[in-house]
């Protein structure tokens, strides 16, 4: 798109109002934004058309993108999908949003997702669900849900989103894109509305490899506003799209393929390992011994960063305030938080606030901690003979609307392959790989180590090329 | 294994509301979810380091110098209630 902006084959105002159109048509039953920014977005259409017209060359320039409503964009709402939020307008744009905009990026609108980015179905929103492209009874993933539904459905080429469990890489999955996770510290996290800081990165969403490459060029790289930005330099993605996968040794580890897995996917990430092989690659079967535990680790440090991200919430500086007058200010902080949380967000505070409480911070935080200490290393010690890890993304194709809703625990469970990246911060990647006999996006996972997001993307386009996945039309 | 007891306990922590039913709803969701936890117990720890930071970093600094920074006017603007310049709220000193 980018070339065809830059040759003048078509100009952005002209992609825009076709994403516009596409939106009013497909958005009564996808439900993708909570905020689309039509006069905005046919002004910021304008401007790039006439800096092409000026010759002016940038990555993205007119490329319309849609971002995740917990990043904040300037003097605009930023939701996170709360009722707590509802009115809250951007004092400042986040470094990612900056980095968009100076490679010329057109934003779209700001995408739903679940509250806080709670949640793995985008069903937690306080908006409305999102719902999936390719079947509308069921789930497009989440919780950046909305924003890989957008560019599943066509509406724009790149969209934002934000993983701390596995919330690019799934929702990537469930509709049929392209989702990276990067490393942990390679993406400023500034203007990013914080769930869990030590797991929490922004990431990129594309129909294909080479547009997340493109994007990830654009987003990433050191930022001295984020004090966990790392200052190493931001590798060009797009050379990693022209090198082959000869000699790359691809972990298959055996914790990722148990019974519960549905048999669909299974096959589907072993074609996978079959094709990279195919063309150069040697498999191996390796093992990641405390994959078991990650969901557990997940929600205890996930849950008690949460707790404390989530503190600053209570109706004195910004955001809703309960006009129940009983209780002076700590029934102010109370009833504020208690009627602008959703239920899977107060959940979630909850046990947060207990793991981390007198006499419990030992047994769950710290033990917490250790194990995450050890699933750290079982990736250390994977990697020291691969280069990418080959998994399944989600254990089964998407699920629908409803299905998982009941326990919390089952939709914890759909994340059981995706959150041991966000632990241990290394770099993941969803790419589409088939389709369910019921016609559903399955998708494969690879990981690769520690700002190694250059094999990551070698690796992945290896993939793509050698298979076919179906154009979704709608 | 979590009380209602606890749940309210937790909850005045969390400075979350709970009230009749929802207490014991809490306090089962919470259990299960809880319960799932407890297998970390099967694992010996005793000679690991917790990790609180994937990065090897320590305290990041800056120089202490003002560069950008909101007005009044933008610290303002998202108040749910202002008095005289100030965010106001419930009378906290009788």
């Amino acid at each position: 798109m980018a070339r065809k902006l830059s040759s003048g084959e078509a100009s952005s105002t002209e992609i825009v109002k076709g994403a516009l159109e596409r939106i009013d048509r497909l958005e009564p039953r996808i439900k993708a934004f909570i905020k689309v920014e039509r006069e905005d977005a046919l002004a910021e259409a304008k401007t790039a058309d006439e800096r092409i017209a000026k010759g002016e060359k940038l990555p993205l320039l007119g490329v319309p993108v849609a971002i995740k409503d917990n990043m904040m964009v300037e003097n605009r709402v930023t939701t996170c999908a709360s009722k707590i939020m509802e009115n809250f307008r951007a004092p400042y744009s986040a470094t990612v949003i900056k980095k968009l905009r100076s490679a010329g990026a057109v934003i779209l609108g700001k995408t739903n997702l679940d509250e806080f980015a709670m949640g793995s179905s985008t069903e937690n929103s306080a908006f409305g669900a999102t719902r999936n492209p390719w079947n509308e009874k069921t789930v497009p993933g989440g919780s950046s849900g909305g924003s890989s539904a957008a560019v599943a459905a066509g509406y724009c080429p790149i969209s934002l989103g934000s993983d701390t469990g596995g919330s690019i890489r799934q929702p990537a999955s469930f509709c049929g894109v392209v989702g990276l996770k990067p490393t942990y510290g390679r993406v400023s996290r500034f203007g990013l509305v914080a769930f869990a800081s030590s797991l929490d990165q922004i990431g990129p969403f594309g129909k294909t490899v080479e547009d997340v490459a493109i994007a990830m060029n654009a987003i990433g790289g050191y930022d001295k506003m984020d004090s966990t930005s790392v200052n190493r330099p931001m590798p060009d993605l797009t050379q990693s799209l022209k090198k082959d996968v000869k000699g790359f040794v691809v972990g298959l580890p055996k914790e990722y393929f148990i019974g519960g897995v549905d048999p669909e996917v299974q096959k589907v990430v072993r074609d996978a390992a079959d094709l990279l092989a195919k063309q150069g690659a040697r498999i191996e079967e390796i093992s990641l011994p405390h994959t078991e535990y990650a969901i557990a680790v997940y929600y205890v440090i996930g849950t008690a960063e949460a707790s404390s991200n989530l503190a600053r919430y209570d109706g004195v500086k910004y955001g809703h305030r309960s006009k129940n007058a009983d209780g002076g200010l700590e029934g102010m902080y109370s009833s504020t938080r208690t009627e602008g949380f959703g239920p899977e967000v107060r959940r979630r505070i909850m046990l947060g606030t207990y793991v981390l409480s007198s006499g419990y911070y030992d047994a769950y935080y710290i033990k917490a901690q250790k194990v995450r200490t050890l699933i750290l290393n079982d990736f250390k010690e994977a990697f020291k003979k691969c280069t990418v890890i080959l998994t399944p993304t989600a254990p089964t194709p998407p699920f629908n609307a409803g299905e998982k809703t009941a326990d919390p625990l089952q939709m914890y469970l759909s994340d059981i392959f995706s959150v041991s990246a966000n632990l241990a911060g290394i770099p993941g990647i969803n790419i589409p790989g088939g389709l369910s006999a019921h016609g559903l996006p399955i998708g494969v996972q690879m990981m690769a180590d520690h700002f190694d997001e250059e094999s990551l993307i070698t690796a992945a386009v290896a993939y793509e090329r050698a298979r076919t996945f179906p154009a979704l039309s709608i | 294994m979590l009380t209602s007891e606890e749940a309210l306990k937790v909850a005045k922590l969390a400075n979350l509301k709970l009230s009749g039913d929802e207490v014991a709803s809490m306090a089962g969701k919470l259990s299960g979810v809880l319960d799932y936890i407890n297998q970390l117990n099967k694992l010996d720890t005793s000679n690991v380091k917790p990790t609180s930071h994937i990065l090897d970093m320590g305290d990041v600094f800056r120089v202490d110098e003002v560069t950008q920074h909101f007005d009044h006017k933008l610290s303002m603007e998202n108040a749910p209630a202002q008095s005289r310049g100030y965010f106001s709220v419930p009378r906290i000193i009788e």
